[in-house]
């Protein structure tokens, strides 16, 4: 888990354009409302999961993916299928 | 009343640029059918962000109308349009629809960015006022605020010190003046240096 949540950070770090705000970010934090990426964004922070990680992620998923812990969960999940 | 949302997209920003040329980025955001009309006219350079941009801002409508899950591009699709110019800058209406419902838009591609509007209602002439500005500031918001509130203080012929502009739990901005809500809906929008508001006009 911990391997995953560190390759997560490292692909939405490459779209923080300020990188202070990882100084006081909670420990679930959410992509939009903590670490403001807008929608454009996430769309590539999607393929950059689903390249690195070798899964796919439909818009059901998509939906529920809010915080760093739902994409852990869920890359977790997809890899044990 | 209608309600409308509205999207900004700069189209020289190199992510967007990156973003919009990448054919997975445009196989998750875009439909079948907005992906082939994509693919039969390769010189409407435009068109991704012309999409792109009528599905955030029709994302705004269907939050105002009690829609509360994330955006998801896929959801929205871009039914019918047709363009005009006028002077310099090509106006695209048309529709989409999202879970059943049809929602109105209307983009406007200038030289280094796209303006569009979507509403619950048909856009007609003078019904809605926008407006477009640049800056380098890193908070946009402020400067977007300023602007609307100038533009409503004329409109209305309210004083500015007396229109507040407010965001509801779920970050939908309204307007309020002590106390009373003014009967219009507005929206806000920022990328890259180019920010953009508008709202209902219901003088």
């Amino acid at each position: 888990m911990e391997e995953i949540r560190s390759k997560v950070i490292k692909i939405l770090d490459k779209y923080i354009f300020e990188k202070k705000i990882w100084d006081n970010i909670p420990e679930d934090f959410s992509l939009i409302g903590d670490l403001k990426i807008n929608s454009a964004r996430i769309v590539d922070i999607v393929i950059d999961i689903e390249e690195t990680f070798d899964i796919e992620i439909d818009n059901k998923t998509l939906q529920n993916l809010k915080t760093i812990n739902d994409i852990v969960a869920t890359i977790t999940a997809k890899q044990r299928k | 009343m209608g309600f409308i949302g509205n999207d900004i997209i700069a189209l020289n920003d190199p992510a967007n640029r990156r973003s919009f040329s990448d054919e997975r980025y445009l196989r998750k955001v875009l439909t079948c059918k907005e992906y082939s009309l994509l693919k039969k006219n390769p010189k409407c350079y435009y068109l991704p962000y012309m999409f792109w941009t009528c599905k955030e801002s029709a994302y705004k409508v269907a939050m105002k109308k009690g829609y509360s899950e994330k955006f998801i591009p896929q959801f929205f699709e871009v039914l019918s349009f047709h363009s005009h110019q006028l002077k310099s800058v090509s106006v695209i209406t048309g529709q989409l629809i999202f879970e059943n419902e049809k929602i109105f838009f209307r983009a406007e591609i200038f030289p280094g960015f796209i303006s569009t509007i979507a509403c619950s209602e048909d856009i007609l002439p003078g019904k809605i006022t926008t407006g477009i500005g640049l800056t380098d500031d890193v908070d946009h918001s402020e400067k977007n605020r300023e602007y609307l509130i100038a533009s409503l203080s004329l409109e209305y012929k309210i004083a500015p010190q007396k229109i507040e502009v407010l965001k509801s739990d779920k970050g939908i901005p309204f307007i309020v003046m002590p106390g009373i809500k003014i009967p219009t809906d507005i929206s806000f929008s920022h990328d890259g240096i180019f920010f953009s508001f508008a709202y209902i006009n219901n003088q």
